[in-house]
């Protein structure tokens, strides 16, 4: 089992500097074998016990950064901090390790049996709209019924169209994104919907956030640039990376 | 007895005078500014320019960052910009800013930052909005290390550069000066 340390440093070694001084404060996380230098501001939480996590497999290979709807607006072209009068931001839910690497192998019952329409997924349909902002295919669960509260809606959005006549590709993992939408609780927000989306970070780190749907334009950039900051956390060297 | 009735006086009033320093700090602290370090400068930030209404009733203690938001609300937009539409396309027209303390790295990549660039912004899915024009413009405040972001609709956009100047002003009036002591 890995070993969690935490620790709080003052450190721009390794991180990009500001022009004045303001020192840099990190903790130190061990996660799957690796030691990352996680700023504090990108801290999930400032107890330790709850940054880190174990994840079915009883190793503490899993951790949660967040990054604030300012920082990830400064750093993406097109983010959008602020929608339906609410912050956006994200909490990435980060795996690291050897075991990570396997789960990611193996493919998804649920993706299987939505490519192969089966099980919960006996009646999916796939909608003649595609999603506005991403120009993606939208699969729904069950045939959509036009309702006034939206809430816990979901549906999933794909650039390859499933096809139960032939087999699920297994090679390339067909992993649809998965969205939700819920009524809002701020003021003056109808509705809210946000999507699960994955990235490899490196060969044995791998990440997921949520992101609202209007900000599904800049996914890309956005993964990239979590992936790239993620991945400038690393102090262990020894690691094995793709950067 | 005399002695127990005055301790219970006391008590009373004790506790009388906790609940309303209490509810008079509670009543007064969502109102006051927020304070952001950056690595160049602090800010003070009142609560009405901040981005997001449920801001306004927290509690927020002071923020160390080199990323924040702020809005300018867009009333006091139009009040302060000739030809500014507070309201459009049903939704009111607040201009969001995203300011960002530069590093060496990033001022070098802001250098060539075209400031009158419209990016073109998704739009919002909400049921009751129709297509505009939504841009996006960066600005590198130069010379100080500070970038700014923000969105603006419709026909706002034609006053993009009033907005810049608007932003710029306010950061200044925020910033909090270093006393001579």
């Amino acid at each position: 089992m890995a070993a969690v340390g935490i620790g709080v440093t003052a450190c721009d070694a390794k991180l990009d500097k500001p022009k004045s001084s303001m020192a840099q404060e990190v903790v130190e996380l061990i996660v799957g074998g690796k030691t990352f230098a996680v700023p504090v501001e990108h801290l999930a939480s400032l107890q330790s016990n709850s940054q880190t996590f174990t994840s079915e497999h009883k190793s503490e290979n899993v951790f949660l950064a967040h990054f604030s709807a300012a920082w990830l607006s400064a750093r993406v072209d097109g983010y959008q901090p602020i929608i339906n009068n609410g912050f956006q931001g994200s909490i990435a839910n980060i795996s690291v390790g050897e075991q990570v690497i396997r789960d990611s192998a193996r493919a998804s019952p649920v993706f299987m049996d939505l490519w192969y329409k089966r099980g919960a997924y006996n009646n999916r349909v796939i909608t003649d709209k595609k999603e506005p902002n991403t120009g993606l295919h939208i699969i729904q669960p069950i045939p959509y019924k036009p309702s006034s509260d939206h809430d816990h809606e979901q549906w999933f959005l794909a650039k390859i169209l499933p096809n139960q006549k032939l087999p699920y590709p297994e090679k390339t993992q067909w992993r649809p994104y998965i969205c939700r939408r819920t009524n809002g609780i701020i003021r003056g927000a109808k509705v809210y919907t946000k999507c699960s989306l994955n990235k490899k970070a490196a060969d044995d780190i791998f990440f997921y956030i949520f992101l609202s749907s209007e900000n599904l334009t800049v996914r890309e950039s956005v993964l990239s640039v979590l992936a790239s900051e993620i991945n400038s956390w690393i102090i262990d060297r020894k690691a094995t990376n793709d950067r | 007895m005399t002695a127990n009735i005055q301790l219970i006086i006391y008590q009373g009033l004790f506790i009388l005078l906790l609940g309303m320093s209490l509810i008079s700090s509670a009543k007064e602290q969502p109102t006051k500014p927020i304070t952001i370090t950056t690595s160049i400068d602090s800010f003070l930030l009142p609560r009405e320019f901040v981005a997001a209404d449920i801001w306004k009733t927290l509690k927020i203690p002071p923020i160390e960052t080199n990323y924040f938001l702020f809005r300018l609300p867009s009333t006091y937009a139009e009040e302060n910009i000739q030809g500014f539409i507070a309201m459009e396309n049903y939704f009111e027209q607040n201009v969001v800013v995203t300011v960002e303390v530069l590093t060496e790295k990033r001022e070098k990549e802001m250098v060539n930052t075209d400031s009158s660039k419209c990016r073109q912004a998704s739009h919002d899915l909400y049921p009751q909005s129709v297509p505009y024009k939504r841009c996006e413009y960066r600005k590198h405040l130069s010379p100080e290390p500070i970038a700014i972001k923000y969105h603006l609709n419709g026909e706002n956009n034609l006053y993009y550069q009033e907005v810049e100047v608007l932003i710029k002003k306010k950061l200044n009036e925020w910033k909090i000066k270093p006393s001579n002591d």
